[in-house]
């Protein structure tokens, strides 16, 4: 397994305007983040923890500094550049799933190859692997509204990694589940950092959740715990 | 990266797929685009109807004259000695020796519409054998022409069926006197079949208009003599009348009536588009905002704004379109071919029919999908622009 540099941080900077006073959510921070990691991102409310995810993700940008995926910088990247590169390679995990809820299970786990210039033959190839992988083969003409919150977590994770992205990024990805149910979505989450060798960045508030993870970053006032740091 | 349309298909899917969540205020917006279209058309297809009708009933080769300044048959007079002097003019076509000249008057008469059971104002048209002779395209259809010099009435089919007691045989008390009708005229989309036809002498008698007339026709040889025969009309300082082919005399009292009709139309229905136009736009922000989540969702995957927008400007364009389609269907059915009346520049009624024609429907479709396009417009933006970081908010 390779364990190269996936994101490199430097210098970031991250200021929130409201009203005339400026927050400063991270200042100076420098982080790299290797292949095949699994990340969880734990530390209080406002602390700036599901900023950073969007900002790894090209949903928002820093004040100031640089993101590189790989060799390529990001942060000064266009709009449509952004699109570009989170259809490629970002997969998104959300607390409440985010599912269509007028399509099935099949059809919502098919939407990101909507962005791909793949033949039928292999979009049904992936999607039907998708499933498999987060044991929902059964439920694929299902609608959301038909499934569990469970099940429908795992739609949203065969969505996330169907398009095969180098990296998932999970926003509480189980804060909407009861305990059991919670393990289950996090032991998919570690089959595919284990045996997909995905790169997994977890948001949590859930210490148990974090347990899932190889590395645990506390963030708190902009920083992270630098021990943790890899 | 997968194609704009692809993307686009896929957002226009799960639009039109969430209708039913909406769906009271899908039905309103369906409902009101419906009700302009209709509405347009009905205005529209009613100025063709009658444009057509007067289109059609006139001769590029027959000359109408009427006094100068007259812009009805109604208001005009023409003198005997006058007649006489146009019957020695230029270019006039004869008939066994004849020159083909038809003197006509013309009076209003009252009847009452069969729509309405209400009184309306007809004409009845004084003519002689060369009246008849002149217009190629009457034939009787029912009973027999009338016989000079009594009181016998034609006529016209459309007057038949629009208006009360002028069935064959029937007696009409018209002015002073009881006229038989003896005969049922047709002259296909023209505004003659509007009128009652009698003798010009008993005519004259009966009303107390001896020696007057309101209109003389003339059948030239060619269309070109009409001009030549209003230049001797006006050398002439006896004779202060206009002279015009009955085609364009017809054809401007057509756009006199039918711009009426017209103008008031698309007033009518901008003015409906706009309260319907105000329906697609709250229909389609209700549609953005009830689907904010969704939005987000699929630019946060990777769909682009522009699939966004169009696929919202989409999901408009698709409720206007199901609006027009039932206001024109509608409108084709109710109206389409439905006869009605309604006052000429003669101030009398003109029977006419709603024509819709395959322009009329292109028309109402562009307005439907104007409504639909602007309706869609700003909520289409919204959805495109809706800031990404908002994903975490739900």
């Amino acid at each position: 397994m390779t364990t190269e540099n996936l994101i490199t941080i430097k210098n970031l900077k991250k200021t929130h305007i409201k009203g005339k006073q400026a927050l400063n959510i991270f200042h100076d921070l420098n982080m790299h983040i290797q292949t095949g990691n699994f990340i969880a991102i734990m530390g209080p409310s406002g602390s700036g923890k599901t900023t950073m995810l969007n900002m790894l993700g090209g949903i928002d940008k820093p004040t100031s500094g640089e993101i590189y995926f790989k060799e390529d910088r990001i942060d000064n990247l266009s709009e449509n550049e952004l699109t570009q590169f989170r259809a490629m390679h970002v997969g998104f995990i959300f607390q409440f799933y985010n599912l269509m809820p007028m399509l099935t299970a099949y059809n919502n786990v098919e939407l990101p190859l909507l962005l791909t210039d793949l033949s039928k033959e292999d979009k049904i190839k992936k999607i039907k692997t998708a499933l498999e992988i987060v044991n929902l083969s059964d439920r694929e003409s299902h609608y959301p509204r038909e499934l569990s919150g469970g099940q429908m977590q795992r739609v949203a994770i065969a969505r996330a990694i169907v398009s095969n992205p180098d990296i998932l990024l999970c926003d509480e990805p189980t804060g909407d589940l009861d305990r059991e149910t919670a393990n289950e979505i996090l032991g998919v989450l570690k089959l595919l950092n284990e045996e997909l060798n995905k790169t997994i960045i977890m948001v949590t508030h859930d210490p148990e959740a974090a347990r899932y993870s190889k590395l645990t970053l506390h963030l708190d006032k902009g920083e992270f715990n630098q021990k943790e740091l890899s | 990266m997968g194609h704009l349309s692809q993307q686009t298909l896929a957002i226009i899917n799960i639009n039109i797929r969430s209708i039913k969540n909406r769906l009271g205020l899908s039905i309103s917006t369906i409902f009101s685009v419906a009700l302009v279209v209709g509405v347009l058309l009905c205005f529209l297809a009613m100025s063709k109807g009658f444009e057509k009708t007067l289109e059609g009933s006139g001769s590029e080769d027959v000359a109408v004259i009427l006094r100068s300044g007259s812009m009805s048959e109604l208001n005009s007079v023409i003198t005997l000695e006058q007649a006489r002097i146009i019957e020695s003019g230029p270019g006039i076509r004869q008939w066994q020796g004849k020159p083909m000249i038809s003197k006509e008057s013309y009076i209003v008469v009252d009847a009452i519409k069969k729509s309405s059971n209400t009184p309306a104002n007809i004409p009845l048209r004084g003519i002689d054998k060369m009246g008849e002779i002149i217009r190629e395209n009457i034939s009787i259809v029912k009973g027999k022409m009338f016989t000079p010099g009594t009181n016998e009435i034609v006529v016209g089919q459309a007057l038949l069926n629009n208006f009360k007691g002028f069935g064959l045989n029937s007696q009409v008390k018209l002015g002073n006197a009881t006229w038989e009708v003896v005969g049922i005229f047709s002259s296909p989309g023209t505004v003659f079949e509007s009128e009652l036809w009698a003798d010009i002498n008993v005519v004259q008698s009966f009303f107390k208009r001896s020696g007057i007339f309101q209109t003389i026709r003339v059948k030239m040889k060619k269309p070109a003599d009409v001009k030549k025969l209003d230049e001797y009309s006006k050398n002439d300082p006896r004779l202060k009348l206009d002279t015009k082919s009955e085609k364009d005399f017809y054809l401007e009292q057509a756009n006199a009536s039918s711009d009426l009709i017209f103008y008031l139309g698309w007033p009518l229905s901008i003015l409906m588009s706009i309260g319907s136009l105000a329906g697609a736009i709250n229909t389609m922000y209700n549609s953005v905002v009830s689907r904010t989540r969704e939005i987000i969702t699929l630019r946060v995957i990777g769909f682009n704004a522009t699939a966004t927008f169009f696929g919202t400007i989409i999901e408009s364009l698709f409720l206007t379109s199901i609006g027009a389609t039932i206001g024109v269907s509608c409108a084709y059915l109710l109206f389409d071919g439905l006869t009605t009346s309604t006052l000429s520049g003669n101030f009398t009624q003109v029977v006419f029919s709603f024509k819709m024609t395959f322009k009329l429907f292109i028309k109402a479709i562009y307005l439907s999908l104007g409504i639909g396009i602007v309706g869609g417009l700003m909520p289409a933006l919204r959805a495109a622009r809706m800031p990404l970081v908002k994903i975490n908010s739900f």
